[in-house]
């Protein structure tokens, strides 16, 4: 069995905004998320700029909504929201849910709170149970979901009724893109009906913070204020942290048709790989990011000359931007498409949402081919010689998309790619 | 040849290789031999950065086993891991060594790997006191007085941390060693779901073998729930034994049952299509039909519909509960799920008369490797043809499910089915039958 499978519904919450048309016009509009940021109680954390969800606009919009006071990570609420949103978007509230209808997230770190860390720590300097204990037993008893990395896919299937499939993918950077390209397989093949697929993180603490500091990920830089995530460009330093969530529904087109849904795409493909090189860095030669997309376009049964757009991984870190360009390049050598393709990268403007990040970058690879734009790439003032691909810099440019990959790739060596491709019937 | 159970064809998906890294020692024998012995594997607590009576025992990996994990891996990538990565590691290269030279001939970028993690231990009390300490050296009375301050302090000295914590802080750690260190370059996913995970990454794995996604799938499924943190919740939530029994203190089933005892440990699986695998001369030792992982309790779902899942998988497979050789109960041993369980196995089983087992109180509850451990029982069940009993299990429910007490059952078994349940809200079910290939 091979089923079409189509995008139904969308959901997001990310620094442009708590919807996904906000975010969108957001990234049309090239406007940035990024700005000035420390983590709470800090105030001379050597990395200066994030791109955080606005906490009081969240709080007012979502903050009230069915169970959202209980104790939970930030990820949590922020998946949650956007789960609700992306099926309401689907029309389930009025068609309901396919009978096979399941959940895929992809999920990083646990979010650890440094003064539930501390209070671990005795007065002799050793960790106490007593205390940890105390700080536990403050938490709500029923809150079993407290905590867990699965805690949003359990949360969501709760909440929403979706007895179905419930998956918890964690392969770091490209975990969203591994959820959504497993669950389109699933629908494909017909073990499920419809999937509701995506991710949702926050690093934006100071544990990780600090740990992706150690690693030498994040910018330190303060040369370009909230224009520092310049993917591509010559004084790229490291990448921009975000947070937030981003949901999609994905549902085979029978059941979609047979909902009277609105159809938004189709994704057609789905490849993935390992590097096998280095825990910290990309292979040199991108292997593992040109497998990934290769595979996403055999498994689409799309030519790789019949691409427009490639919604890049762009993480304006010194090592991802010209090995992805090069793998782009390679994948699309024959007769030197590569020079036709409009490449962006949205996480200039969202900053990277890390394990979430390939789901918002999904969602504008979806909208791209609906809407017939590609967002830019902000912030390319001086090209890398050795990133010379086109970039769409600085403005949205109107063109047709008729299909378009989209690319994670996660520490480790962990790649993923999906191909969106209009719908027609 | 059971009339009930099908032969094994070339598309099947069978296991050729088994690695185990647990509480009962290296390999599956040792985990066989200690259940068949009812000898549980659970010693008392033991962590240098965690004191507490609350946890008395738990299902530590013999230190030995666990140097014998760390030295096993290739030197330059030993700052990158954890001891259950380590674990993982071995247990992986275990499985690849049974599963014979052949599948070296893959080709790197059709090797699979689906790696199943608990919830990171790295980026916990272990480590914030490791950098708290070094931090504080010329300072060390200020602790738990200026809270602001030692915290950034602790976070602002880069010097104090590991530079890898967050590598090794990654749900998908193992995923990223196993895949450098044994050169699988194909299609890949790491779950992270409690015992829930080995089920969701063999489900993955099996699905792309059948669909040509890749030509070999290697399975692991490692971790460890000694993080104080998740103890803590853990301790709280109620489903942590007293420790009253000693190391008999994981009950399952037992009207005397109190709660669980935790555990680590790691266990890798070698997956192909049996056609390729007869082909290359390797030897099936399981036939894996399937595995289904649900919302569950937690979510609302009661036993009846986890039994009907389970009857929905075996049913898939042309098999019916009565046709089952033997069902490997999770049995926790807390009183929420065990409850549970229970009532799920009355659901399912009826009057079948099938006997139900656990190698729970003997290996503990060990997250993520759980599933997998399971799975590699059932080379020795097809092969022994008993069925060893629940380990101190005196007074079971009061119902018709055959729980095996006392001694091993005798009893032919080609199929098994196995069912495992999250402490965060999932269940699921695995299957597994004899191979039959002529």
């Amino acid at each position: 069995m091979s089923r079409r499978v189509v995008v139904t519904g969308l959901g997001a919450v990310c620094g442009l905004g708590l919807d996904w048309q906000t975010m969108w016009e957001g990234l049309v509009e090239g406007r940035s998320a990024v700005r000035a940021w420390q983590p709470p109680g800090v105030d001379d954390f050597p990395v200066k700029y994030a791109a955080p969800v606005d906490d009081a606009a969240f709080e007012a919009r979502y903050g009230a909504g069915d169970g959202m006071d209980r104790p939970m990570e930030r990820r949590v609420r922020f998946g949650l929201a956007a789960a609700a949103q992306a099926l309401a978007d689907a029309g389930f509230a009025e068609t309901g849910a396919p009978a096979r209808t399941g959940t895929a997230v992809g999920s990083g770190v646990p979010e650890r709170d440094p003064y539930e860390l501390l209070h671990a720590v005795g007065e002799d300097g050793q960790p106490s149970w007593a205390t940890l204990y105390a700080d536990r037993a403050a938490l709500d008893r029923a809150s079993g979901l407290f905590c867990t990395n699965d805690a949003l896919a359990a949360g969501i299937a709760a909440r929403h009724e979706l007895r179905g499939p419930a998956l918890n993918f964690s392969t770091a950077c490209a975990g969203a893109a591994h959820a959504i390209g497993h669950g389109f397989r699933m629908i494909r093949r017909g073990e499920v009906d419809a999937m509701l697929v995506g991710g949702a993180d926050s690093v934006l603490n100071l544990p990780t913070m600090t740990g992706l500091l150690l690693l030498g990920a994040p910018s330190t830089s303060e040369l370009f204020g909230n224009r520092l995530c310049r993917a591509f460009d010559r004084d790229r330093s490291g990448l921009v942290a975000a947070e937030g969530a981003a949901m999609l529904v994905l549902e085979s087109e029978e059941s979609a048709r047979r909902r009277g849904a609105r159809i938004l795409a189709e994704v057609a493909g789905f490849g993935s790989s390992l590097d096998a090189y280095q825990v910290t860095a990309p292979h040199p030669e991108g292997h593992g990011a040109a497998l990934a997309m290769s595979r996403a376009l055999a498994d689409a049964g799309v030519e790789p000359d019949r691409v427009d757009s490639v919604n890049a991984h762009g993480t304006s870190t010194p090592l991802n931007d010209p090995v992805e360009t090069r793998a782009i390049k390679d994948v699309f050598a024959a007769g030197e498409h590569y020079r036709r393709l409009a490449v962006t990268a949205n996480k200039t403007m969202l900053g990277h949402l890390i394990a979430a990040a390939g789901a918002p970058e999904l969602i504008a690879t979806v909208l791209s081919v609906r809407d017939g734009v590609v967002p830019p790439t902000l912030n390319l003032e001086n090209p890398d010689p050795a990133c010379d691909l086109d970039y769409v810099p600085g403005s949205a440019r109107q063109q047709e998309v008729s299909v378009a990959v989209s690319n994670s790739f996660g520490f480790g060596g962990l790649n993923a790619s999906l191909v969106v491709r209009g719908y027609e019937q | 040849m059971s009339s009930e159970i099908p032969a094994t064809g070339p598309a099947a998906v069978v296991v050729t290789g088994i690695g185990a890294v647990l509480p009962t020692g290296r390999g599956r024998e040792a985990l066989w031999e200690a259940w068949h012995a009812a000898r549980p594997a659970l010693t008392p607590y033991r962590d240098p950065y965690v004191r507490t009576r609350k946890v008395t025992h738990f299902g530590h990996v013999p230190e030995e086993l666990e140097r014998l994990g760390r030295d096993s891996v290739p030197h330059k990538l030993r700052k990158f891991g954890t001891s259950f990565t380590f674990n993982a590691m071995l247990a992986a290269q275990d499985a690849l060594r049974e599963a014979g030279e052949g599948w070296q001939g893959i080709p790197e970028e059709r090797r699979g790997l689906y790696v199943a993690q608990d919830d990171s231990t790295e980026l916990g009390v272990a480590a914030f006191h490791k950098a708290l300490d070094r931090s504080r050296r010329d300072d060390s009375s200020q602790v738990g007085v200026e809270l602001q301050r030692v915290v950034a302090e602790a976070f602002g000295n880069a010097a104090a941390f590991n530079p890898f914590t967050v590598i090794r802080a990654l749900n998908n750690n193992t995923l990223a060693m196993v895949s450098i260190a044994e050169r699988f370059r194909g299609d890949c996913a790491a779950f992270v779901q409690d015992a829930g995970a080995a089920l969701g990454a063999l489900q993955r794995a099996a699905f792309s073998l059948r669909n040509g996604d890749c030509d070999t799938a290697l399975v692991v499924g490692a971790g460890s729930y000694n993080e104080a943190l998740k103890l803590a919740g853990l301790y709280r939530a109620g489903h942590l034994s007293a420790g009253t029994h000693g190391s008999d203190s994981l009950r399952s089933f037992d009207a005397e049952r109190d709660g669980t005892v935790l555990g680590e440990g790691a266990v890798a699986v070698v997956l192909e299509r049996a056609g390729d695998a007869l082909a290359r001369g390797a030897r099936p030792l399981v036939e894996v039909l399937g595995a289904v992982l649900r919302p569950a309790l937690d979510s609302g779902v009661g036993p009846a519909t986890l039994a009907e899942n389970a009857r929905g998988l075996l049913a898939a497979h042309g098999l019916r509960p009565e046709d089952l050789g033997a069902v490997l109960a999770d049995g926790k041993g807390t009183l929420h799920h065990d409850a549970a369980e229970a009532e799920l196995l009355r659901a399912l089983l009826k009057d079948s008369r099938v006997p139900v087992s656990s190698v729970r109180p003997v290996l503990g509850t060990v997250g993520a490797a759980g599933p997998l451990a399971e799975l590699a029982l059932a080379p020795s069940l097809f092969a022994a043809g008993e069925l060893p009993p629940i380990a101190h299990l005196r007074t079971p429910p009061d119902d018709d499910t055959d729980f095996v007490m006392g001694a091993a059952r005798k009893r032919r078994i080609d199929s098994v089915l196995s069912l495992h349940g999250t402490f965060s809200g999932f269940a699921g079910a695995l299957l597994a039958k004899r191979p039959y290939t002529t």
